[in-house]
């Protein structure tokens, strides 16, 4: 039987500071089997891993796309650390047998991405994600990164309530097109029909934010033709996993 | 008859119909009052607009919130897994602008009319849309989306604020209320 596989949020969610080195180590330490987390482009063409849109240069807020390497190294998190590039976090954390799961906001960041791991030969530990709130279709958004790699995978996300609603909204054909591994769906609106619906449909059915002891408990013990839920993102991962532990033997 | 808004002075020219179809004399304090749907009964003597409450219904439903946080263990302790967080709610207004801040987080959970410093959340938006949002009869991200809903800051803390409050009226309503 398979166990939900457990996603840190940015390395270990609120616990420390996110997106940093030493999150996603604490992160691997408490057992997490993956991290979740947004990427950018520098100036170079560099993948970092980081969900601000802008950082202060000179006391101004510039696009991260307009900055290089170098000045984004100098722009320091609350714990002193800087942004890391999706180099040294592949490099530091080679030896784990963890998996990354990137929201990318264009074709770009995923065909960097792709680059980027097959030279480190971990592209089967990299899952890329539509982010929930990006409004292009499927089609639009995934093509140009599936027509360049056939082997990734690709993961949809969802966010609002009228997405698990009306069927046009899961964009069924084109996820069976475009080789899209599942769904990842914001909690508040899961509930067993769809986990069951996407199962049947023979997707991955991920969940995305989850919070609460209650919560946690309610998708971790649901189970569809004796498979549970195949993923859970939280920014409170150590929870969650006490508590996959406790369910799921 | 000439009414002022006790709560933001405003001179009410002509009752809302909810007030003017139920109005009646108190028999013990020989006051003319009515009934306001989110107010309740008030005395015409101590009126108020129907703006203002609304108003009190945010603040009011905000309160049950805070009240839920001393008094249940389940909501008291989901709230210590969160480093503190400011919230700062802005209700523009042709009147005056009303103001509330919650502060959630380190196990707590705190309300009050009025502006507090450095809020990691900033949330600009109708009356109507804050008010049905904490009745639960609104989704807030899909105000968010149709641009009803304007956040500011972490829109990370905005969501989990927003998960909090559809707890507590998950808890409300299996423990039939505080």
């Amino acid at each position: 039987m398979n166990r939900t596989f457990i996603w840190g949020h940015r390395g270990t969610g609120f616990i420390g500071t996110q997106n940093t080195l030493s999150s996603f180590q604490n992160a691997i330490d408490m057992g997490v089997d993956g991290v979740k987390t947004e990427v950018k482009l520098s100036k170079e063409g560099e993948i970092i891993l980081c969900y601000y849109n802008t950082l202060k240069k000179n006391g101004e807020d510039v696009p991260i796309q307009d900055l290089t390497i170098d000045e984004i190294k100098k722009f320091k998190l609350e714990n002193n650390e800087s942004i890391p590039t999706l180099r040294e976090v592949l490099e530091a954390f080679e030896g784990y047998n963890i998996k990354y799961n990137f929201d990318i906001t264009n074709p770009e960041e995923g065909i960097k991405i792709i680059e980027t791991a097959k030279q480190y030969g971990l592209l089967n530990r990299i899952e890329i994600a539509k982010p929930s709130t990006h409004p292009d279709s499927l089609s639009k958004f995934f093509s140009e990164i599936r027509n360049f790699n056939k082997n990734v995978t690709l993961i949809n996300s969802i966010f609002l309530k009228h997405a698990v609603i009306e069927e046009k909204h899961l964009e069924i054909e084109d996820m069976r097109k475009l080789n899209i591994e599942g769904f990842n769906v914001n909690y508040n609106y899961a509930n067993f029909e769809l986990f069951k619906r996407v199962k049947e449909l023979g997707f991955k059915f991920y969940l995305w934010g989850v919070l609460f002891k209650r919560s946690m408990q309610k998708f971790l013990t649901m189970k569809y033709n004796g498979e549970y839920i195949d993923g859970i993102m939280s920014n409170q991962p150590d929870r969650l996993l006490k508590f996959r532990n406790e369910i799921q033997y | 008859m000439n009414l002022t808004c006790t709560d933001c002075g405003k001179e009410i020219e002509t009752l809302p119909l909810q007030c003017a179809h139920s109005i009646n004399t108190n028999s013990e304090t020989n006051q003319w009052e009515c009934y306001m749907e989110n107010c309740g009964t008030i005395s015409i003597n101590e009126f108020v607009c129907e703006s203002c409450c609304t108003n009190r219904n945010i603040m009011k439903l905000n309160k049950t919130i805070e009240r839920l946080s001393l008094e249940n263990e389940e909501f008291k302790e989901e709230l210590t897994f969160f480093k503190k967080n400011v919230v700062q709610t802005n209700i523009p207004n042709s009147n005056s602008d009303f103001k509330f801040w919650t502060e959630f987080g380190n196990g707590v959970y705190l309300c009050d009319k009025g502006v507090k410093d450095n809020p990691s959340v900033i949330f600009t938006c109708p009356q109507k849309t804050m008010n049905l949002i904490l009745e639960g009869k609104l989704e807030p991200f899909d105000e968010f989306f149709n641009g009803n809903l304007k956040i500011g800051g972490d829109l990370q803390y905005a969501l989990v604020f927003f998960d909090i409050i559809k707890l507590a009226a998950e808890i409300t309503k299996e423990t039939g209320g505080v």
